[in-house]
């Protein structure tokens, strides 16, 4: 079954890397006119961690047929500066797709740091299909797009690749390290944000006065 | 796919009446005979030839879930006593979604199957009054028949929706709506909007953006004068159509012919995208576009790149005088500006 599923997974990829691409361009010019964007990104997922997903034992329920509902097969990223431009894109984004699922990813206790980060999830639109999709009915019918501040993105992904790379549980020590980053991630984006708002209000008050 | 579920339910308008004065729906499951399935399947069909644009289900994003969604889901999924629970409510809900404007119908909710997949089709057919003539050797006698729908109306509606019982399926449908784009927003959110809770899938800035894209596209291809000016008029026109909801093909049919169209049809990203009907939004066109069109006082109208603007097209900020500098080099006739 695994080798099947690496199979199917592997002949279609082409064509989800196509929406990829153009999912990306439309993300591009949906934001072209919003300040403080960082960067935009969008990714095919790779097999394995497809092949993982599929079998990962904690979806409840697990997945009958991963190759449609695993929403993530198609993914992007849009990296602001603060904030309060996480709301302006996604509120801009409205305009260019449908979203079926919104939520802040955010640890549980008020007391811990760690992940941060609004997960998007939105049907594929119509303008973005290559035509040889509709030939086939194994394809997903929605992405998923992440957007967070560069201090939370300068947390995540260190952790995620140190995560993936470490055997067992992580050891005390080293998950205070992290809770450590998190939070210093944290406190650098409420900074950040004071700051911006005090730019804001200086930036007003240098407004010329209408003639 | 085998057709296993029909209902049918009379509907009459409900909206804007108290709920005491008007007809609640009628009906339930049918039987499905030999001349039934043959006419659902002529039916999907000629839908599938008419014009059938995207929708995706309005979905509350903080809970995952819409109402008619879980409604056809039901449908589709539930056994018998559930499938007419869900037909009842739909039908009332078809009801309270129809004003005085709209004809009293037949509502139709249909599943089809095929292994662990489903699909339902809501099919609306207004009442018609037909003639039944019964002839015979002594006398003949032409009967009206007021309680008939009828299949071919253009003011029939049909919506799609397709996939397996799980979250990421049945989000999207497709529709046959002859009114959605009509200039009446409340004639043409009847059907996709009040009754199904869904949105278009090309949603209003990305259509806008498209439309803009495929026009600058086309220009490119095009060298012949004339089929240049046809995709200038047509930049102009929509911006003051009083039909905002449009699709690339409506566009092509109302605004081009000839080489012009090929050429803007061939510029459209997908097949797919051609039929997606969108919500026009004519700041998004002129930014993308580039383009700015002035309104003189004369009944003249200037349109310019903008990169020309402030070079041989200048406006007088004070005055807002306009003035523009050129050489012709094509000029034409016509009984009235695009």
């Amino acid at each position: 079954m695994p080798d099947d599923l690496r199979h199917l997974y592997l002949a279609r990829r082409p064509l989800l890397q196509q929406v990829a691409v153009s999912l990306d361009q439309e993300t591009r010019e949906a934001l072209l006119h919003v300040p403080h964007i960082d960067r935009i990104a969008f990714r095919v997922k790779g097999v394995d961690s497809f092949l993982a997903k599929a079998a990962d034992a904690s979806n409840q329920p697990m997945y009958t047929a991963p190759l449609v509902e695993i929403e993530d097969q198609i993914a992007g990223r849009v990296i602001v500066f603060h904030l309060d431009d996480i709301g302006v894109v996604l509120d801009t984004l409205k305009g260019t797709f449908n979203a079926v699922e919104r939520y802040r990813r955010r640890p549980e206790k008020d007391a811990e740091f760690g992940y941060e980060s609004e997960h998007f999830i939105a049907t594929l639109p119509p303008q973005v299909l290559p035509d040889a999709w509709s030939d086939r009915e194994d394809l997903p019918t929605t992405f998923e797009l992440q957007v967070r501040t560069i201090f939370m993105h300068a947390y995540a992904e260190p952790q995620h690749d140190l995560a993936y790379k470490a055997v067992g549980d992580l050891p005390r020590e080293i998950r205070r390290e992290l809770a450590w980053i998190a939070a210093s991630a944290w406190g650098a984006d409420q900074a950040y944000e004071r700051i911006a708002r005090w730019a804001a209000t200086q930036a007003s008050l240098k407004q010329p006065e209408p003639e | 796919m085998e057709l296993f579920r029909v209902h049918a339910y009379s509907v009459s308008p409900l909206r804007t009446l108290d709920v005491d004065a008007g007809v609640p729906p009628a009906g339930g499951a049918v039987r499905i005979t030999a001349s039934l399935r043959a006419a659902m399947e002529t039916n999907s069909a000629d839908a599938n030839q008419a014009a059938r644009f995207p929708v995706d289900f309005a979905v509350d994003p903080a809970t995952r879930t819409n109402e008619i969604r879980e409604l056809v889901l039901d449908f589709a999924f539930g056994e018998a006593s559930t499938a007419t629970a869900a037909g009842r409510s739909l039908a009332h809900r078809l009801a309270g979604a129809m004003d005085r404007r709209s004809l009293p119908c037949l509502f139709v909710p249909t599943a089809l199957r095929e292994d662990d997949k489903r699909r339902v089709v809501l099919w609306i057919f207004p009442r018609e009054e037909a003639f039944r003539l019964r002839t015979a050797a002594a006398e003949s006698t032409l009967e009206v028949l007021s309680n008939v729908f009828s299949q071919k109306s253009t003011h029939r509606k049909a919506a799609t929706f397709q996939g397996r019982h799980s979250r990421s399926d049945f989000l999207k449908g497709r529709v046959l709506d002859h009114q959605a784009n009509q200039i009446s927003r409340d004639v043409a959110d009847f059907w996709i909007d009040r009754f199904l809770l869904c949105k278009l899938s090309l949603q209003a800035e990305a259509g806008t953006r498209l439309l803009a894209k495929t026009l600058k596209k086309a220009l490119e291809q095009c060298e012949e004068p004339a089929d240049r000016e046809q995709l200038y008029n047509s930049m102009l026109a929509i911006r003051t159509s009083p039909r905002p909801r449009i699709s690339l093909a409506t566009f092509a049919k109302r605004y081009l012919g000839g080489a012009a169209s090929e050429a803007f049809l061939r510029s459209a990203p997908n097949v797919e995208s051609r039929d997606a009907l969108f919500d026009f939004r004519q700041d998004t066109f002129d930014t993308v576009l580039q383009f700015r069109v002035f309104h003189l006082d004369s009944g003249v109208f200037v349109s310019a790149p903008l990169e020309e603007v402030g070079e041989s097209v200048r406006v007088n900020p004070k005055t807002r005088e306009l003035s523009c500098s050129g050489i012709i080099i094509a000029e034409q006739a016509r009984a009235r500006h695009a």
